[in-house]
C-alpha cells in the first residue's frame, strides 16, 4: 500500500529487531555518548538497583524511529515523533515496534498523518508509547 | 534541588557539530537500521541521518548542573524535525532549560527538568527543536 493511501484505524508495518545484545549496548553508548553505566556496566547496574544493565530508552525510540522510515520510505517526511520511555528493555528482550493511523488531514496539497508509535517487548513490556506526525 | 529552578531560562554557548559519515553509519549499525539513506545515500548522493541522531550532538553544558548525574531518568522526548541534516553539515547546537518542576509520588518528591535543545545548520536553517523531560529522583 503506497503511503498516501493510509487511513485512519490503519496499522503501519510492524517491525521486530532482533534480540538486544550487550554489545549493542556498548555499541549504542559509543554511538551515541551516553555512557551512563547503568548501560554498560552490570556491577553498576546491580549497585543501583536496577538487577543488571538495561538498555538506553533512546535506541527503543530509534528501533520505532526505523519502523517509521521504513513507512515512509522516500514518500513523505517525519515531521515530529515524540514518546514517553514507560518500561525498560533489557539484553535478550526482542523489541516490537508498532503503529496506528489517528488522523489523515488534506491541508491545501499537503497531507498530515498523526500516527501512533509503541515499542513492546516479548516479555509484555510497553517500553515506548507516543506519536509522529508525518508529511506527504 | 532545592535551587535547581534557578537554571531555568539558562541557555548554554552554542557548540558546534560536524555531521559526520562515519558517525552515522555507527549509529545505525548500532541500532541495527541497514537503510542506505544513512550510509550511501538518497538518489542524489545526500546521506541522511537517522530521527532520532540529533540527541547525540554538544549541546553545551550548563553553569552548575551537569546532566552526567547519577540518578537521572528519561521521561519523554520529542523530536520536532523542522529541516533535514545531512553529512557534512555543521550544525551550531544549543540547549535551554524550559522548565524545572517538582511531583510528588509513591518513591518520594521527583523533580522535572524539561531542556530544549535546537541545531541549526551552516546555512542559518533551524533543523530541530527537541524536547527533552528528565527525571531526577
Amino acid at each position: 500500500m503506497e503511503l498516501r493511501d493510509y487511513q485512519v484505524g490503519d496499522a503501519l508495518p510492524t517491525l521486530t529487531k532482533p534480540p538486544v545484545t550487550k554489545t549493542q549496548l556498548v555499541m549504542y553508548s559509543g554511538a551515541s555518548g551516553d555512557y551512563n553505566p547503568i548501560h554498560t556496566v552490570e556491577e553498576f547496574a546491580h549497585s543501583v538497583g536496577l538487577g543488571g544493565v538495561i538498555a538506553h530508552g533512546m535506541l527503543t525510540m530509534a528501533f520505532a524511529g526505523q519502523m517509521l522510515t521504513d513507512w515512509i520510505g522516500s514518500g513523505g517526511v517525519l515531521g515530529q515523533y515524540k514518546v514517553r520511555f514507560t518500561g525498560m528493555v533489557r539484553p535478550g528482550d526482542t523489541v516490537s515496534c508498532s503503529g496506528e493511523v489517528l488522523e489523515r488531514i488534506v491541508e491545501n496539497d499537503r497531507t498530515r498523518f498523526t500516527v501512533t508509535v509503541r515499542a513492546v517487548t516479548d516479555q509484555g513490556i510497553e517500553a515506548i508509547s507516543g506519536t509522529a506526525i508525518v508529511w506527504i | 534541588m532545592q535551587n535547581l529552578t534557578s537554571i531555568i531560562g539558562q541557555t548554554t554557548s552554542a557548540v558546534l557539530n560536524e555531521v559526520e559519515k562515519g558517525a552515522v553509519r555507527k549509529f545505525a549499525d548500532a541500532i541495527g537500521d541497514p537503510n542506505p539513506i544513512f550510509r550511501t545515500g538518497d538518489a542524489s548522493g545526500r546521506i541522511t541521518v537517522p530521527p532520532t541522531f540529533s540527541f547525540t550532538f554538544d549541546h553545551g553544558d550548563l553553569d552548575g548542573f551537569s546532566l552526567k548525574t547519577d540518578g537521572l531518568i528519561h521521561g519523554e522526548q520529542e523530536f520536532n524535525l523542522l529541516h533535514p541534516i545531512y553529512v557534512g553539515d555543521t550544525l551550531s547546537c544549543s540547549m535551554t532549560v524550559k522548565d524545572v518542576y517538582e511531583r510528588s509520588g509513591k518513591s518520594g518528591s521527583m523533580t522535572f527538568l524539561v531542556l530544549e535543545q535546537t541545531g541549526v545548520n551552516q546555512h542559518g536553517k533551524t533543523c530541530y527543536h527537541n524536547v527533552a523531560t528528565i527525571i531526577i529522583r
